[in-house]
């Protein structure tokens, strides 16, 4: 028979939970729903899924929601969410903004914005993904794959898109070259992200064309559901500092509030550490830098090694 | 003692059907992390490992046989071989790694600060991180994920009374180290 501390100690460790921790939870989830749905959608097209069911139903973090939301807000140019939204521009190139301070409130029931985003990712007409980075949201360009395409070869990532790639040649030395370049994720819209790195030095460069007539909107926010049903999302500002690497502008945002928040108590006591983001525009592309625990200095070298992809 | 993943879902499951899969993910998730986390320490690994498990799951989930071994098992062997994996490429690594980036692991908390502020828990969780590799992925079997002995013993490829005497040993020195703590 068991004795007491013994009972005790099994009852301690029944109740011990990490999941409660995990980041990654809802994208993991957005990712398998995903899959599934193109495995459905090939094997028996009356048979399918829908989208709209699998975003939604899974529950986003709140910072991830309330960011995939703005975004999509901004990437469809739904006339209401326009109107509801008066805010601080940051503009860090002819085709990148950054939205800073605000907020906006979708009142029970009427969430025009969320409903219209669901019938057009329905229809295939828009797109969206949530990563531990953030949500993404864009419009589908007439006879382009309604989703994202990934490989792990950067030879097949650079067919993909007509444009050359930029990649970075700088990687930090604790990383050994098979560690180097990861995956890249392709969406709809010609928007290439390149992951390198594995684990806690996964850093993630994006990149898309832009212009006046194209732009990219980003911002960091929070979502709250209020006792009625309403939808309170708050715009974070996002504290930029502007920088130089390769003799232009790059911005800085020292660390994502959303983020670390979800790290929870641990990453609170984290002094050494920061998550970091850079926004930046050069030869018409609109950039991102981002990593869980990137640094500035980090960044910096990583951008001023940016280099053409040739893989001739 | 949790209910044994299998009793849970079993019927559920259709490797035909890569929705069932979709759906059993919600279930399987918390036991598939928190056996990760038994064994690895830092919770942004742990989220990437979490992630290979099931995208690996759902890559070779048609040919999975429900008459083989039970979908739990299946699905934890597939986790437990993605962490050996991880433990050996990192192995060599670990040093130079630690130079650069040092995330507060399990193991760096202060056991005794963290119990006089009453923290049992996370003395507790330092306790586990100090266990063999081997302990802890047998605790991880068995009270993260929820799996009997015999069932721990065929996921490892072990006799169940060996299983048996790891569990009594870890339990031991579990035990040990939060007495001399207090």
């Amino acid at each position: 028979m068991k004795n007491h501390k013994e009972i005790s100690l099994v009852a301690q460790l029944d109740n011990l939970d990490f999941s409660s921790q995990s980041l990654s939870r809802d994208r993991i989830g957005l990712e398998l729903n995903r899959r599934i749905f193109r495995t459905q959608s090939i094997g028996n097209k009356s048979d399918q899924p829908t989208r709209k069911g699998n975003m939604f139903r899974n529950p986003l973090p709140a910072f991830v929601l309330g960011f995939f939301l703005a975004l999509a807000g901004f990437s469809v140019a739904h006339p209401d969410t326009r109107g509801a939204l008066m805010k601080t521009f940051y503009r860090v190139g002819n085709g990148t903004v950054i939205i800073s301070g605000g907020q906006k409130t979708d009142l029970p029931g009427n969430s025009s914005l969320k409903r219209g985003f669901e019938e057009r990712i329905d229809t295939g007409e828009d797109f969206a993904m949530g990563t531990i980075y953030g949500g993404y949201g864009c419009g589908v360009p007439e006879g382009a794959d309604p989703f994202m395409k990934q490989t792990p070869s950067l030879q097949i990532a650079a067919g993909l898109v007509n444009r050359t790639l930029m990649v970075p040649t700088y990687f930090h030395e604790a990383l050994s070259a098979n560690m180097h370049f990861q995956k890249a994720e392709i969406l709809p819209n010609g928007m290439a992200a390149l992951y390198f790195g594995a684990g806690p030095y996964e850093t993630r460069l994006t990149q898309q064309l832009v212009d006046q007539n194209n732009t990219v909107t980003y911002s960091t926010s929070t979502l709250e559901v209020k006792a009625d049903g309403s939808r309170v999302t708050t715009y974070l500002d996002p504290q930029l500092e502007e920088l130089n690497a390769k003799g232009i502008s790059v911005f800085w945002q020292a660390h994502d509030e959303g983020t670390r928040r979800r790290f929870g108590r641990w990453a609170e006591e984290k002094t050494d550490t920061v998550i970091g983001k850079f926004y930046w525009e050069d030869g018409g592309q609109s950039f991102t830098l981002d990593g869980r625990f990137l640094t500035k200095e980090e960044g910096l070298k990583i951008i001023n090694s940016l280099e053409p992809y040739n893989h001739k | 003692m949790k209910p044994d993943l299998q009793i849970v879902s079993e019927n559920k499951i259709d490797p035909q059907d890569p929705r069932t899969f979709g759906q059993a993910y919600e279930e399987f998730f918390p036991r598939v992390y928190n056996y990760i986390s038994y064994r690895i320490s830092e919770t942004a690994v742990a989220d990437d490992l979490t992630s290979i498990t099931f995208h690996k799951g759902l890559d070779r989930f048609a040919s999975f046989d429900p008459d083989r071994a039970s979908f739990s098992t299946w699905l934890l062997t597939i986790a437990r071989n993605t962490v050996n994996d991880h433990q050996r490429k990192m192995g060599r690594r670990r040093l130079s790694l630690q130079k650069w980036w040092r995330p507060q692991t399990i193991s760096e908390i202060d056991p005794e600060k963290l119990m006089i502020a009453g923290e049992e828990r996370n003395c507790l969780m330092a306790a586990i991180a100090r266990l063999s590799s081997q302990e802890r992925d047998i605790l991880g079997l068995k009270f993260a994920a929820g799996k009997t002995n015999r069932s721990i013993a065929e996921v490892i490829g072990k006799s169940e009374s060996h299983v048996g005497v790891i569990v009594h040993r870890a339990m031991r020195k579990l035990r040990a180290e939060l007495e001399e703590k207090k």
